[in-house]
């Protein structure tokens, strides 16, 4: 495999793609080329598969060759409207169709796709041509730039909680409550929910509570007619208004003024609102969703927040739990924050080493993910290459995992080992009245290795040994 | 038990985000096959997929490829994901009845190892 211009002088094939002894030139150029391009013959079986292709599919060569096209490249297209099935059935070429592909990590890769006919040199038809380019880069900017929901990562129990219910919760029209520190990814959870509900078509709007002032507040939700205050020359539509067919994102509503409760209460209740200066009543076509990193109920408690507001959003309750408390998440959001920046600033960045990672998990977070995010962009600013090392992580980093834990991680983990197998062994003894070869049967070692145990684990047992009571 | 298949021209369906058509297959406590039926399904919404399956009281299903994020959805009701199988449905569904799933032979290219690897420790594969 590979590109090797001394083959194409001597007649030979550069690679094994397939079509190199047909035509070894045209084979170097789409070796060198960074868009992926397939060909298959009329039986969909793949005929050649290039390099890019091998790169962006993550499929190789040798497994692409002969197999269906729509095994290899996983296109949302290919069941319903595969463009090369299109372009073979009526010879009209397709030019930078959008589709996206599945990988084998279940990454969704954005590509733009074309497609043309082959055909021999009697202008038989022999098969078809795509050529694919991954929009992974300006997708993700894309993103960046529309604040769309990115993707939760999680293997966490209490995540996995949380992802086994978004499916109803998103298809209902309740008002939610999300709960959690600040960092956690509320509102990327209230994007989530968003995108599956049924109102996905419509926008997605989100409202800071706390950031504004009382009469702000209101103007921003409701809106506000034309000369209803001095400055107000023309009619203004509010966040209830705008987010109208889609989902209105309430962030801190723990901070809302008593005032701005009722008012809400009101929209919440009757599903209609008035803009300020309006003589009409406008009806709210919303779904809301609500967020919060304080304790409503204690809230509640101190007649800070309303109770019947309270029961209002309560509808749905969901916690997300801080990341100290899903740290084996840990890994994989790293690696999805280095696969994020290295898109959004085109570096090679390859992963992090394992005494930096120790070093994060030994931190607890008081940021969240929010600060895992800004340590790994800070790490991304001084690491120019290979994976980041503990001296791309912030000093105050590295002086708190030095002075919680100065043990490296392989000594915790032979602690932690010794631990549990005294613990294990212990239990075993009671269970016994401390018969240590009823014990070790029971174990299923030999009485001379718990011995050795006891002594190694330094035990200490009573004297009696349980052999008068057994 | 009821698995469910998403299949296309005979075929494990490339993608499961955007298949078209499931087939179900119910099997009674011995493990023996008491019937199928095909649905169709025209939403690509995720929760709508989600929600279908638990509806349909799917306990495991064979998929092709999938995207992160609808699998974890739908591990996390929890429904046992066989994803990026390949072959003609009725192999697999034999495959898979004999405990023979994940194999390479049923597996989408590229992907047998690293998809397979963590579910290979579970013992899975006869219908209960």
């Amino acid at each position: 495999m590979g590109n090797k211009p001394e083959a194409n002088n001597a007649g030979r094939s550069p690679c094994d793609c397939g079509n190199c002894t047909d035509n070894p030139l045209v084979c170097s150029i789409l070796e060198s080329i960074s868009d992926g391009v397939f060909t298959t013959d009329p039986e969909w079986r793949i005929t050649s598969f290039n390099r890019a292709a091998e790169k962006i599919t993550g499929v190789e060569r040798k497994n692409a060759l002969g197999r269906p096209c729509w095994e290899v490249f996983r296109a949302d297209a290919c069941e319903t409207s595969c463009p090369l099935r299109r372009t073979l059935e009526t010879g009209v070429p397709a030019v930078n169709r959008t589709a996206y592909i599945v990988n084998a990590e279940g990454r969704r890769i954005p590509l733009s796709i074309s497609t043309a006919i082959l055909k021999d040199a009697g202008g038989r038809v022999i098969g078809g041509a795509e050529t694919f380019r991954d929009l992974s880069i300006e997708e993700e900017l894309k993103k960046q730039l529309q604040h769309e929901a990115r993707e939760i990562v999680s293997h966490s129990p209490a995540m996995r909680q949380i992802l086994g219910m978004l499916p109803d919760v998103a298809a209902s029209e309740a008002t939610v409550v999300i709960r959690g520190e600040t960092g956690t990814g509320k509102e990327l959870l209230a994007r989530a929910l968003h995108e599956l509900s049924p109102r996905r078509a419509g926008p997605f709007l989100a409202v800071n509570c706390g950031a504004l002032p009382d009469n702000l507040l209101e103007s921003e939700l409701f809106g506000y007619k034309k000369g209803a205050f001095t400055d107000a020359k023309n009619d203004k539509p509010g966040r209830f208004a705008l987010a109208a067919g889609g989902t209105l994102f309430l962030d801190e509503i723990g901070d809302l003024s008593p005032v701005m409760q009722v008012k809400l209460l009101r929209v919440l209740q009757e599903r209609v609102y008035e803009p300020l200066g309006a003589t009409r009543a406008v009806r709210a076509d919303v779904r809301v969703i609500t967020a919060t990193h304080r304790d409503l109920e204690d809230l509640v408690g101190q007649d800070r927040f309303r109770r019947d507001l309270y029961y209002r959003i309560n509808v749905v309750r969901l916690d997300l739990p801080p990341l100290r408390e899903r740290l084996d998440d840990l890994p994989l959001l790293v690696d999805h924050f280095i696969r994020q920046f290295n898109s959004l600033r085109g570096v090679g960045i390859t992963g992090i080493s394992s005494q930096a990672l120790a070093i994060l998990q030994r931190h607890t977070f008081p940021g969240n993910i929010r600060e895992l995010e800004n340590i790994i962009e800070r790490a991304f600013v001084l690491c120019h290459g290979g994976d980041i090392l503990p001296a791309h992580l912030p000093p105050a980093l590295l002086k708190t995992g030095m002075q919680s834990s100065p043990e490296p991680a392989i000594d915790r983990l032979d602690m932690a080992t010794r631990q549990t197998e005294a613990e294990i062994i212990r239990a075993a003894l009671v269970r016994h009245n401390y018969n240590r070869t009823a014990a070790a049967r029971d174990l299923g070692i030999h009485k001379t290795t718990l011995h050795r145990k006891l002594r190694i684990l330094k035990l200490d047992l009573p004297a009696c040994d349980g052999r008068n009571t057994q | 038990m009821r698995l469910a298949m998403s299949i296309w021209q005979g075929r494990i369906s490339p993608v499961f985000d955007v298949s078209r058509t499931w087939r179900i297959v119910t099997f009674d406590n011995a493990g023996a096959e008491e019937g199928r039926e095909e649905i169709a399904v025209a939403e690509d919404c995720a929760a709508h997929r989600v929600l279908r399956l638990t509806h349909a009281g799917v306990g495991v299903l064979i998929c092709g490829a999938i995207s992160a994020r609808l699998a974890q959805m739908i591990a996390a009701v929890g429904i046992n994901v066989i994803p990026f199988v390949a072959g003609e449905a009725q192999e697999v569904l034999e495959a898979y009845r004999k405990g023979n799933l994940p194999a390479p032979e049923f597996t989408l290219p590229g992907c047998y190892g690293r998809n397979n690897r963590r579910r290979c420790r579970r013992k899975h594969g006869r219908a209960e």
